[in-house]
């Protein structure tokens, strides 16, 4: 599942305008047997594509361009705060409230225990979750993939663009990272975690494009 | 509006030179006022006659007035001071606002207190609906609705029903660039219909076909047990009436709810096609006259629940871009299209949204046979099927649900993946429009399926939306007045087959047929 290796050197989006070959439908090599369970009515637009014969989280131009590696602090300093506000205090203050023959005392621990199995989990998850993180440009869309258990690739045109938004909190400002986000009036993608300036150039870029495509509705 | 046009001259006097189009300026109706306050007006009426014909004051002893008005209860003065008020500022309105029709822009002209004057160009017009509300119904009076898409359309509360429906078809014409008079022979709703000699008749439910919808689903079983269950076990644990009485409150509400939804809404419901678009009348109580601008609808959803399943009717959802909330046959943002169809008629609404669309002739692609470990009950049906124009997949297992999704009205595709569709080899793609239905992905399709249809259609989605571009359709679907359909409504086509049923071979094959789909 973690086919891809994350590569932490992002190319600057800004030369990512330039045109790519079109990759609407990458046609692997022929695999030798294809197997025979899969007896559905064939789509004709898919024409001589094997069921199984792409990762469908592929990038669907060279590569995936990845988010920095430094968002996996930020994620991990975030669920600290969380663990400090909300498992922390209640649990010493159960502790300490109660008095030591009551049974109930042991529920600051547990939750306590289950604070910490939480954060413990999303603590080194993060480092995954981070790299597994990552947009690219496919002739005039934008995707966006994301997610370790439940994978999504999200792909927009930039011509359904309606807003486009940077936006960086204390804790992103601080490791100098920011969020950009491309709001259409369906959905809206997120790619969280770029340094400032490829951020900005994302931005920029999205506008750039959808100005050209441009039909927000 | 804009502000900068030279204020309003005398009548006739904005005119370009030549045209001899009539500037339209008028009140409402005098009525209006009672309409607006007409549960305040029968109430104090129904007061005063029903204490006369309990005999209480004779009609005599008129000369007895003042003992009669101390007797009266206190709220009964409450009511009358309000109505009364609520009669004044009524009609002090109804002197100082006028609607203003001249040859380029429809004007609603405040003079009361606040000079205020909404100016609605033509062009901005998307659609002129006439509403019948009740009490207006009555007395023959009708509401016009200027709707412009978005925020700052206009209402007309209220004219004459024909001057109602006569102003409509009067802007919708200019709304489509369209010279017209306000005196179009052979139109004007009745009391009962919108419907005109021009008009072509798509699809007319009768009232057995709406009361059967209403009650042919499981709402209505479910409904009726939560009436019931409360009684059985306050009968059987010996509880209060009392705490059961709360609960029945809310049911009556859900039950009316539902009711004024399924069955008084959609009573006496037609489509037609119209010189100014598609209409769909329909009202037991308020008749409303409704226009469907068929270029701004963003998905249609046919849902069946399982007895409609056997009676082989579905129901047709449709969301509209910026068509509002205020209307109460509204499912969320969604509206019902058609209550009560069947194949024929399903064929015919979907033909007169995109003309040529049969159902019946698209060839649905399953998921594969490996995806019956997700979807053990609703395999038989899940399917995606694409043409030219419309994407449509199907899902559900008692109730059946399919989404149809035009290319061009395609916001963005997403692959989503979970863990057990991981192991299975399965991803399921997600489609966005702008106003959403709860189904509007195609489930558990082979990966590489998955990723290649969801970039198809992104490359679908920008074909239709450039050729939209270059060939608005707005002004086009305006024009066509020619029977849309063009299906024939003999014989019933078969759109609610089950994917899994071998389908016929429309198009040429690319693939031999030789792995044809068992139904195993």
């Amino acid at each position: 599942m973690q086919s891809q290796q994350p590569e932490f050197t992002a190319p600057t989006p800004a030369a990512s305008p330039t045109p790519e070959p079109p990759l609407a439908q990458p046609v692997p090599a022929p695999l030798a047997a294809e197997p025979a369970r899969t007896p559905f009515v064939p789509d004709p637009s898919l024409d001589g594509l094997p069921d199984r014969a792409v990762e469908p989280f592929a990038p669907p131009s060279d590569a995936w361009r990845r988010v920095s590696p430094k968002l996996t602090a930020v994620k991990r300093i975030t669920s600290s705060i969380w663990l400090a506000i909300l498992f922390i205090p209640a649990s010493v203050a159960i502790w300490f409230l109660v008095p030591p023959e009551e049974p109930v005392r042991w529920v600051a621990v547990a939750w306590l225990a289950l604070g910490l199995a939480w954060w413990l989990w999303l603590f080194f998850r993060s480092r995954r979750y981070v790299a597994a993180l990552g947009w690219a440009r496919r002739e005039k869309d934008l995707c966006v993939v994301s997610g370790l258990m439940f994978r999504r690739l999200e792909v927009i045109p930039f011509g359904r663009m309606q807003v486009a938004k940077v936006s960086s909190g204390p804790l992103m400002q601080a490791f100098g990272l920011s969020t950009v986000e491309l709001v259409t009036a369906g959905a809206s993608a997120t790619v969280p975690g770029l340094p400032s300036d490829e951020a900005k150039a994302l931005r920029d870029l999205i506008i750039e494009l959808s100005d050209a495509e441009g039909s927000g509705l | 509006m804009s502000d900068f046009l030279p204020p309003p001259g005398p009548p006739g006097a904005e005119a370009a030179p030549g045209a001899s189009v009539p500037v339209i300026e008028e009140r409402m109706h005098p009525l209006s006022p009672l309409v607006r306050l007409w549960i305040g007006v029968v109430a104090l009426g129904w007061y005063v006659v029903t204490s006369f014909l309990q005999g209480d004051p004779l009609w005599e002893d008129v000369d007895k007035l003042e003992e009669l008005l101390t007797s009266a209860p206190w709220w009964v003065y409450v009511a009358a001071a309000g109505v009364a008020v609520g009669l004044g500022f009524g009609y002090w309105s109804w002197w100082t606002n006028r609607f203003v029709i001249d040859d380029r822009e429809f004007r609603l002209e405040n003079t009361g207190a606040f000079q205020e004057s909404q100016r609605i160009a033509f062009s901005r017009i998307q659609s002129v609906d006439v509403t019948q509300p009740f009490a207006a119904r009555l007395l023959g009076l009708a509401q016009v609705q200027i709707d412009v898409g978005a925020e700052g359309g206009a209402s007309l509360k209220y004219l004459k029903r024909a001057r109602a429906t006569e102003i409509r078809d009067y802007l919708m014409a200019r709304a489509h660039g369209r010279t017209a008079t306000t005196a179009e022979p052979g139109r004007g709703a009745s009391a009962w219909d919108d419907s005109a000699t021009g008009d072509h008749v798509l699809v007319r439910l009768t009232p057995g076909e709406i009361i059967l919808s209403a009650f042919a689903t499981l709402d209505m079983p479910l409904i009726a047990l939560g009436f019931t269950l409360p009684w059985i076990l306050g009968a059987v644990f010996d509880w209060s009436t009392l705490a059961l009485g709360g609960g029945m409150v809310g049911l009556a509400f859900a039950l009316f709810s539902y009711l004024s939804k399924r069955l008084f809404e959609q009573f006496n419901y037609t489509l037609a096609r119209t010189p100014a678009g598609l209409r769909i009348t329909r009202g037991l109580f308020t008749l409303r006259s409704q226009t469907i601008p068929t270029h701004r609808v963003q998905a249609v959803q046919t849902q069946q629940p399982l007895i409609w399943r056997w009676l082989g009717r579905a129901r047709l959802d449709v969301t509209i871009l910026g068509v509002g909330d205020e209307d109460s046959d509204e499912l969320g943002t969604s509206l019902i299209y058609l209550p009560f169809g069947t194949p024929a008629q399903v064929q015919v609404a979907l033909a007169a949204l995109w003309p040529g669309l049969e159902l019946d002739q698209l060839q649905f692609t399953r998921t594969p046979e490996r995806a019956r470990w997700l979807d053990p009950l609703q395999w038989e049906w899940q399917g995606y099927a694409a043409d030219d124009r419309v994407l449509v997949g199907r899902s559900g297992w008692l109730h059946r649900r399919q989404f149809i999704v035009p290319h061009a009205r395609l916001q963005s595709v997403t692959i989503s993946q979970g863990p057990f569709e991981r192991r299975l080899g399965l991803a399921s793609v997600l489609t966005t429009t702008t106003d959403m239905f709860d189904a509007n992905s195609v489930n558990h399709l082979g990966e590489t399926h998955a990723r290649a249809l969801a970039f198809a259609e992104m490359d679908r989605a920008r074909t239709s939306r450039v050729a939209e571009l270059l060939d608005p359709p707005g002004l086009r679907d305006a024009v066509v007045e020619a029977d849309p359909a063009g299906v024939v409504l003999a014989g019933a086509p078969d759109i609610w087959t089950p994917t899994t049923a071998p389908l016929p071979a429309l198009l040429p094959a690319p693939v031999p047929t030789g792995s044809a789909p068992s139904t195993e």
